[in-house]
């Protein structure tokens, strides 16, 4: 008698919470302040910083690159304002920052996270795991923004899903201050470009990126027709973990670099000229996230 | 202790899960679920330059 009640009783609180978690939805802006209605796969579309310094976060980033920030966390259906934050440049729509102690009272996952384009989320997202990756969140839909997905790839390096709503960016000549460039930091360069072609339908090129080509023909570069997408390249930083890696086009790595540590960041790689021409510099924010910035386009500085 | 008694507790208990796990359950999804960051323990040495790092060609 007392075990059916338990029984019938727990099956009817499960219910009950099955039924109240399928209808709160977080509903998030487009990525795009104007959609294209079109799909680009493989295409970086979006990028979102988790951290658990928000407002250290701010003010690195509104300090060397101008960005402003919105909090939205609440009207978008989260439970406190902070949780998520819209990135902006000049206006313009360029990111998003998960407050990640608000999400779950983490503070131990900062990083850039990639938001990568697909056609059909549902399907990739099994492709991803079938072919050795891992689905960590299944497709889900976050109204305005479209059908999201995280999953990590089968090195372990974690990025983004998205089917967007009302389609893509449309390409565009990058912005100073603003994402350049992306790139998978991997310890299994030949693996990782099978697994992206795979997955995502992108074709590798392979190239030599040192001047004199001497070291490596170790850069993969992946592209949908002849658009590059995104990069593959060995991980050049002991310790680190397979990473994808974001790059913001700036006028001065350098005078970037010497502002870092007054922000709470740290340089990890000092500025550089790169062979190819350039100047590029690997930094961290207050949450240890790292991101990159290059000059663009590629001529050296005078 | 009767069945009664016992009944309640377990309605008490039920429901203040059921309204924990709901006051958190949008929050967990799509970001809540990562588990790890590349960047946790790394402490790795300012690279200098002598490291090489990519970055955009074409």
């Amino acid at each position: 008698m007392l075990s059916r009640h338990l029984r019938s009783s727990a099956a009817l609180f499960s219910a009950l919470f099955l039924v109240a978690c399928a209808t709160i939805d977080i509903d998030l802006p487009s990525v795009a302040d104007a959609p294209t209605g079109e799909h680009l796969p493989g295409k970086i579309i979006w990028h979102d910083l988790l951290t658990h310094d928000v407002e250290g976060s701010k003010r690195f980033y509104e300090s060397l690159f101008g960005w402003e920030f919105e909090s939205i966390g609440s009207a978008a259906g989260f439970s406190s304002d902070s949780t998520y934050t819209l990135i902006r440049h000049n206006g313009n729509l360029i990111g998003g920052m998960i407050d990640t102690v608000a999400l779950n009272g983490r503070d131990d996952i900062s990083q850039w996270v990639v938001v990568m384009s697909v056609g059909d989320v549902d399907a990739v997202s099994r492709r991803f795991a079938a072919d050795g990756g891992e689905v960590i969140t299944a497709p889900t839909d976050l109204q305005r923004r479209g059908r999201l997905a995280l999953v990590r790839d089968a090195e372990g390096a974690l990025l983004a899903l998205l089917q967007t709503r009302d389609g893509d960016p449309a390409d565009s000549e990058p912005v100073i201050d603003e994402f350049l460039w992306d790139e998978l930091w991997t310890s299994d360069i030949d693996g990782a470009t099978e697994f992206y072609e795979g997955v995502t339908g992108l074709q590798a090129d392979l190239l030599d990126v040192d001047a004199d080509q001497s070291s490596n023909a170790t850069y993969r570069l992946l592209k949908s027709g002849e658009t590059p997408r995104v990069g593959i390249m060995p991980n050049p930083l002991e310790g680190l973990g397979p990473v994808w890696v974001s790059y913001l086009r700036v006028e001065n790595p350098a005078a970037i670099t010497a502002k870092v540590d007054a922000l709470g960041g740290r340089i990890i790689v000092e500025a550089q000229a790169r062979p190819l021409g350039g100047e590029v510099a690997f930094i961290a924010g207050p949450s240890g996230a790292g991101i990159a910035v290059q000059t663009w386009p590629l001529e050296q500085k005078d | 202790m009767t069945m009664k008694t016992v009944m309640r507790i377990v309605k008490v208990v039920a429901a203040l899960a059921v309204c924990s796990s709901l006051a958190g359950c949008d929050d967990v999804r799509v970001y809540g679920s990562v588990g790890y960051s590349s960047y946790n323990g790394y402490g790795g040495p300012g690279y200098g330059t002598s490291v090489r790092i990519g970055g955009r060609i074409y």
